[in-house]
């Protein structure tokens, strides 16, 4: 739609700006406090004039918390996360759209399901599982007793993946939005290619590799980095399944600054914590920001 | 290379193909004699495609069996019947240059880069694509993305090459021009060759023998000039010709075929009901014929189409020939030659014996379709 009325013109331009003004305003605010020294804000509260601490803050960052840690923790545990997404999120879409297979209708409908139940919901059995991975098993081992009535003893094993890598970005992964875009995507490649392909003789992990992975390099960059940041952004997970300093990740980190509740909270050095997160996702974007447009129209040409 | 004729012949036997229970092909059995270009033909949701991809493997048959040079394939992959596909869409490989489009096929059969990029070089130079081998499928025109098609067809010396409506995507000039260049591709690689088309020019001018298949079943199979001088079936004389053959309903009472409200159109000598065909073209006006009134007039330059009504209401096209003025009358006087005539079955649309047409019609040649 194109209109050059110039009413319309100044209307959509004043909107632009108060939404731009909403947006922007609690940044500067971050940004400004950030260059604040503690002893500014206890003299003078937030205020909205810039300081000269900012590098201060920035070396206590850096050498006095663990957040440059946990930032590396978050690159880590968002990279896992977001390859672990997309290659479940490959793998289905390529069953349920190029595999006539019976209840793949089913398998669909539970992924998109599992969209409705995000992590937070089964938090509980999920950081049982993950303080024992083997959990499933003994509990089937060992109902009504055959197990023990077999070899002596119920069976027991341990496998705890709390506070590890895996332990925080696996149950994060079954997450189904990848396969729901990736199913459409796919459905988009004429069926033809398919044929082609086949009469080419390659099978079906060729056609995969050879044709339809390349063929989905752009949305699965976008998803890529999608992923990546809904994995930063996760609070309540990390938090729950990482305790050691050396395994948080950056935005429980970030939380964290701030332990000693008796003391007025040294916001200006948050602040620059917070800028500090915000960086790597930011520089990713700025980076990507062409493929992610082009990525998520989803259409290849 | 060298022109050979492939003795791959492609025997269909007992070929049932069903959907849920629904049968797109109720059985049907076929020789597609080795180096043969056989064609296809049908209307849409006539099976003609299922029956192409059931050759190539694309589908698995519900029962019967296919043989290519003799071995039975049914059971085989795609790629084990030597046979190559070129798609109405090209279904080329967009991210991939047409080098790699063409020589894909023989990189996933391990064949050597050397002779891999011999033989891609060799099939290019045979459609004349030798410059564009670094193009990518996005950057060429209709005609070339089919011609890299082709390539990637032929490129694997196959027995059987299947083609399935490629040229329906283009435009009607490149069309004509891509027959021509198929017609003697196949003259030069003599791969036993299958093409699907809904198109009849294409069918009367590519192939050596056409399979005119309406709902799942063989109406015809003969070569061009019989299924169009002696349409077995009122189907096949309605589907071959432009502008299509006038099929009419009529009785016969022994000397006449008469229209239901008692005008005798022609000399005939059969009895009861039956369907009269004759081409628009061999319709004649005649001083002291049936008389018939205009009803709509086309004139296409080289000759004109009338629209008749006869005096029971049945229409009827008349085609003048070449160069001859249409006249403004209102009303025309008809004659039907005997040797014209094409009758068919009321209930089962065959051709009844007696009345084929003698081959013999040296005036239709003129009025192939173009």
């Amino acid at each position: 739609m194109i209109e050059n009325t110039r009413s319309i013109d100044r209307v959509a331009t004043a909107i632009l700006i108060a939404g731009l003004a909403f947006v922007l305003a609690p940044l500067a605010v971050v940004v400004i406090t950030a260059t604040q020294s503690y002893e500014d804000f206890l003299a003078r509260n937030f205020s909205l004039v810039p300081g000269t601490h900012f590098a201060g803050n920035f070396r206590e960052i850096w050498t006095r918390t663990d957040l440059p840690r946990q930032t590396l923790n978050s690159v880590i545990v968002g990279a896992i996360t977001a390859a672990g997404r997309i290659a479940l999120a490959v793998t289905t879409s390529y069953a349920v759209v190029y595999f006539a297979g019976r209840g793949r209708g089913l398998v669909y409908a539970a992924v998109v399901a599992s969209i409705m139940l995000p992590l937070e919901l089964m938090i509980i059995t999920a950081y049982q599982v993950t303080a024992n991975v083997a959990l499933p098993l003994d509990a089937v081992a060992n109902m009504g007793g055959w197990w023990g009535a077999l070899f002596g003893a119920p069976l027991d094993l341990q496998w705890n993946l709390l506070d590890t890598y895996a332990g925080i970005s696996v149950p994060m992964m079954a997450q189904g939005s990848c396969t729901l875009i990736l199913v459409q995507f796919f459905r988009t490649i004429p069926p033809q290619l398919a044929r082609a392909a086949i009469i080419d003789g390659a099978g079906p992990l060729r056609f995969l590799r050879d044709i339809l992975l390349p063929l989905s390099k752009g949305p699965l960059t976008a998803l890529g980095i999608y992923m990546f940041i809904s994995a930063w952004v996760q609070y309540m997970w990390p938090l729950v399944a990482a305790s050691s300093p050396a395994r948080t990740m950056a935005v429980v980190g970030l939380a964290r600054l701030q332990e000693d509740a008796e003391r007025i909270p040294d916001f200006p050095l948050q602040m620059t914590g917070a800028i500090l997160v915000t960086l790597p996702p930011l520089i990713l974007i700025a980076l990507f920001q062409r493929r992610i447009v082009r990525g998520l129209t989803l259409s290849e040409k | 290379m060298p022109e050979t004729r492939s003795n791959a012949g492609i025997g269909l036997h007992g070929l049932v193909k069903s959907y849920g229970g629904a049968p797109v092909i109720p059985g049907l059995d076929a020789e597609l004699e080795g180096g043969e270009f056989t064609v296809i033909l049908g209307p849409s949701g006539c099976g003609k495609s299922t029956l192409l991809n059931c050759i190539a493997g694309l589908e698995r048959l519900t029962a019967g069996r296919i043989t290519i040079a003799g071995r039975e394939v049914q059971e085989e992959e795609p790629k084990n019947r030597r046979l190559a596909m070129v798609f109405q869409s090209y279904a080329l490989y967009p991210h991939m240059t047409v080098a790699e489009n063409i020589g894909y096929a023989l990189k996933v059969a391990r064949v050597p880069k050397a002779e891999r990029m011999a033989r891609v070089a060799a099939a290019a130079k045979l459609v004349e694509l030798g410059d564009y081998l670094g193009r990518r499928p996005g950057q060429l025109s209709g005609g070339q993305r089919q011609r890299v098609a082709i390539a990637r067809a032929v490129v694997r010396e196959p027995q059987v090459l299947l083609y399935d409506e490629p040229l329906s995507n283009l435009d009607a000039k490149l069309r004509q021009d891509m027959r021509m260049e198929l017609a003697g591709l196949h003259r030069r690689i003599g791969a036993t060759s299958v093409f699907v088309t809904h198109d009849q020019v294409e069918a009367m001018t590519l192939a050596d023998r056409i399979m005119v298949l309406n709902k799942g079943r063989i109406e015809q199979f003969d070569t061009p000039e019989a299924i169009y001088h002696r349409p077995a079936s009122a189907f096949v004389a309605g589907f071959i010709g432009s502008p299509a053959m006038n099929l009419i309903d009529v009785t016969g009472d022994g000397s006449h075929l008469r229209l239901s409200d008692g005008t005798a159109l022609a000399r005939h000598p059969h009895r009861g009901p039956a369907i009269l065909g004759i081409r628009p073209e061999q319709v004649q006006a005649a001083p002291g014929g049936i008389p018939a009134a205009v009803t709509w007039r086309e004139d296409l330059g080289a000759h004109c189409v009338l629209t008749l009504r006869l005096g029971d209401g049945t229409a009827l096209r008349l085609a003048t020939g070449p160069g001859q003025a249409a006249g403004t009358a209102a009303t025309l006087r008809i004659a039907l030659p005997a040797a014209a005539l094409h009758l068919f079955d009321i209930s089962t649309g065959r051709a009844l014996a007696a009345a084929a047409a003698p081959a013999t019609m040296k005036a239709e040649h003129d009025h192939l379709p173009s």
